[in-house]
């Protein structure tokens, strides 16, 4: 669902970002991407969406050329970032309205809204209130709950339980375990070890635009992830 | 309901609620209301004058033109071809003392609606425009709607109807009551041109916002910050709504040298006095009965040839000046707007080529030099197709050209824009 092959991006003035990544990521599988500010995990999410060009390699969605046929292949994902910013003026519910017309559904009502912002944890009495007065924890769900309604079947979240407290955090993780459960393919680039290990199928780390290690959650089992990580960003 | 109109949508929404929307709207239909008010109490007195100074009986000595309604939404120079001219033997004579009806009006330039079109809704646009792309790409929204489904393509033409129907919509419906208002006014007639003038009037000041939302959304796709957007965006609008203009005045005056008209009305008054001064040393030496004929023809064959030497410079100076002034959306809609309203230079050659043919065709029979009666001055002022052809089409088509390239160099741009 989700495949990188050989992807690289090297920038303008010469800075290697991303180097020949090969990932391939199957529906009901979640995927993190751990590493260091700098390794290439938000480069790596930037070419799905094709907000960058590859330098070389493609990135595929579903079988559709990231770079080729963008549009296309933006149909099967669904974004959520770091920090979901939506338009402060509108409601919960008018933001959502909004972003599912963009992803092209016409079909939804004022209760499948409601429906899906209770599945997320927002609370009754946001519904009808501007965002602007929502918190971050507020935003990152009602970001899953936009995702939710595209109805694509694969996620790629850009560090999005980063400044969260524990507990919304925690039920963003539940959230992601109940789309996963949904077949969604899911990659997420995280610094949180804990909810990586937590939550992941596999995990990657990235170092200076290169995947230096994958593993499954099964070899996980018997490892520390934490420990594994930090041995792996002492290597030079 | 496709991105773009998904995205047109949005547009709206999120900006008629703003301060933006409120306060700038409020300030349009203030300075809608004032221009309308001022502009009406000109028009009239400009009538009460005609009528005063019109003649009564039919006489070809008396040459006026009574204002045009159309000159309420667009004066141009109206004040100056409403002016009394009068000929006699001693050449054409213009009544100087009526430039201006209201003396105020020379302190506090009056605000038309061309003026209001030019200045402020172009500002308007920009305005609304300059922070379409940057905004969002500074406000986080820009990745999500990219990744959301909107192509490029339809994020850019989006925003751009969006924008331009924030700004026009307002100004139409503003436009429209000003209109009806001053259409049920009395002294104001209306006819079939009126309203097809008027029609054309709406039209280009709906192409000449579009391009001013056009320039906005490029200049947005250009930089990163919407602070540095609205400073480039003010310095292209002033640029082209200011300085192209007013440069063009200035080097087509150097390059293409005209003698004021003052100056040349003095050269023939200077000729007039000459005549006069050689037939009294002719009477002196003797009567003769051939010497007031040729004092006048010597009067009139001067100023005919001052006329001939000053009109084809004039015109070369005028287009000079056109060619130069065009390189601007706001001087094309000048020309654009007072052509069509009849209150621009192209009413202004055809009115003085009207006069020149009337003075030729009445002057002998006036000073009973030719057999016959003289006739009385008629005139009508320019048909919109006559207008269409000789001038508005150019015009139209730069606003077009200039809409069209911004559209164009903003879609180039913003397909290599990084949103990130």
């Amino acid at each position: 669902m989700i495949q990188a092959n050989d992807l690289t991006k090297r920038y303008e003035d010469g800075h290697l970002a991303l180097d020949r990544l090969n990932l391939n990521i199957h529906p009901g599988q979640v995927y993190c991407l751990l590493g260091a500010n700098g390794a290439g995990k938000t480069t790596t999410i930037n070419l799905f969406f094709n907000f960058i060009e590859p330098t070389s390699g493609t990135a595929t969605l579903n079988g559709v050329d990231c770079t080729r046929e963008p549009r296309e292949a933006k149909k099967f994902a669904a974004y959520v970032s770091e920090n979901v910013m939506l338009y402060g003026n509108f409601t919960a519910r008018q933001n959502l309205d909004f972003f599912t017309r963009l992803a092209g559904r016409r079909d939804l009502k004022k209760e499948d809204y409601r429906l899906v912002m209770r599945q997320v944890g927002l609370p009754e009495g946001a519904f009808e209130h501007r965002v602007k007065t929502f918190s971050k924890g507020m935003r990152q769900k009602l970001g899953i709950a936009i995702a939710i309604l595209k109805q694509a079947p694969a996620l790629l979240l850009d560090e999005p339980t980063s400044g969260l407290d524990p507990k919304a955090a925690s039920e963003f993780v539940a959230l992601l375990m109940k789309l996963r459960s949904e077949e969604k393919a899911i990659l997420m680039s995280t610094h949180d070890v804990f909810r990586a290990k937590e939550i992941a199928d596999v995990v990657g780390i990235m170092k200076e635009g290169s995947l230096i290690m994958e593993r499954t959650r099964k070899e996980l089992e018997h490892e520390d992830l934490e420990k594994l990580y930090l041995k792996y960003m002492e290597v030079s | 309901m496709s991105p773009m109109i998904a995205i047109f949508t949005k547009e709206i929404l999120e900006n008629i609620r703003s301060y933006r929307f409120m306060i700038l709207s409020a300030l349009l239909a203030a300075l809608m209301f004032i221009s309308i008010l001022v502009s009406y109490g000109d028009y009239q007195l400009r009538r009460e004058n005609y009528d005063v100074l019109k003649p009564q009986q039919p006489n070809p000595e008396k040459i006026i033109i009574p204002p045009t309604p159309l000159s309420v939404f667009v004066k141009g120079i109206d004040t100056n071809l409403g002016r009394l001219l009068q000929f006699s033997a001693l050449g054409i004579d213009v009544q100087l003392s009526q430039q201006s009806v209201n003396r105020l009006f020379t302190l506090f330039t009056v605000p038309d609606m061309l003026f209001v079109i030019k200045v402020m809704l172009s500002l308007m646009a920009l305005l609304f425009a300059f922070d379409a792309i940057s905004g969002e790409k500074e406000q986080g929204t820009l990745k999500l709607l990219l990744a959301g489904g909107a192509g490029r393509f339809n994020l850019l033409f989006g925003k751009l109807f969006g924008r331009f129907v924030l700004v026009f919509v307002p100004f139409s419906i503003l436009f429209l009551v000003a209109v009806a208002v001053v259409s049920l006014l009395p002294d104001v007639q209306t006819d079939r041109q009126y309203w097809l003038k008027l029609g054309v009037i709406v039209v280009s000041s709906g192409v000449y916002c579009l391009s001013f939302t056009a320039l906005g959304i490029l200049v947005s796709t250009l930089v990163h910050r919407s602070a540095t957007s609205v400073i480039v965006s003010l310095a292209a609008w002033t640029v082209f709504v200011f300085v192209i203009p007013n440069l063009g005045i200035a080097v087509a005056r150097d390059l293409a040298t005209v003698p004021p008209g003052e100056r040349v009305e003095m050269q023939g008054r200077l000729a007039a006095i000459q005549a006069i001064f050689e037939r009294i040393k002719k009477e002196k030496s003797g009567p003769d009965k051939g010497i007031g004929t040729e004092m006048v023809n010597q009067i009139w064959g001067a100023q005919r040839e001052i006329f001939e030497s000053y009109r084809p410079a004039l015109d070369g100076q005028m287009r000079l000046t056109r060619s130069i002034v065009l390189a601007s959306p706001a001087g094309a809609l000048t020309f654009l707007m007072t052509d069509v309203a009849g209150t621009g230079f192209l009413e202004d050659q055809r009115l003085k080529d009207a006069v020149m043919l009337h003075v030729k065709l009445n002057f002998g029979k006036y000073m009973h030099m030719e057999p016959g009666e003289p006739g009385s001055f008629t005139y009508t002022r320019t048909s919109f197709g006559d207008v269409f052809l000789l001038s508005a089409l150019t015009d139209s088509l730069v606003i077009v050209a200039f809409a069209l390239f911004c559209i164009g160099l903003a879609t180039a741009r913003f397909a290599v824009y990084d949103p990130r």
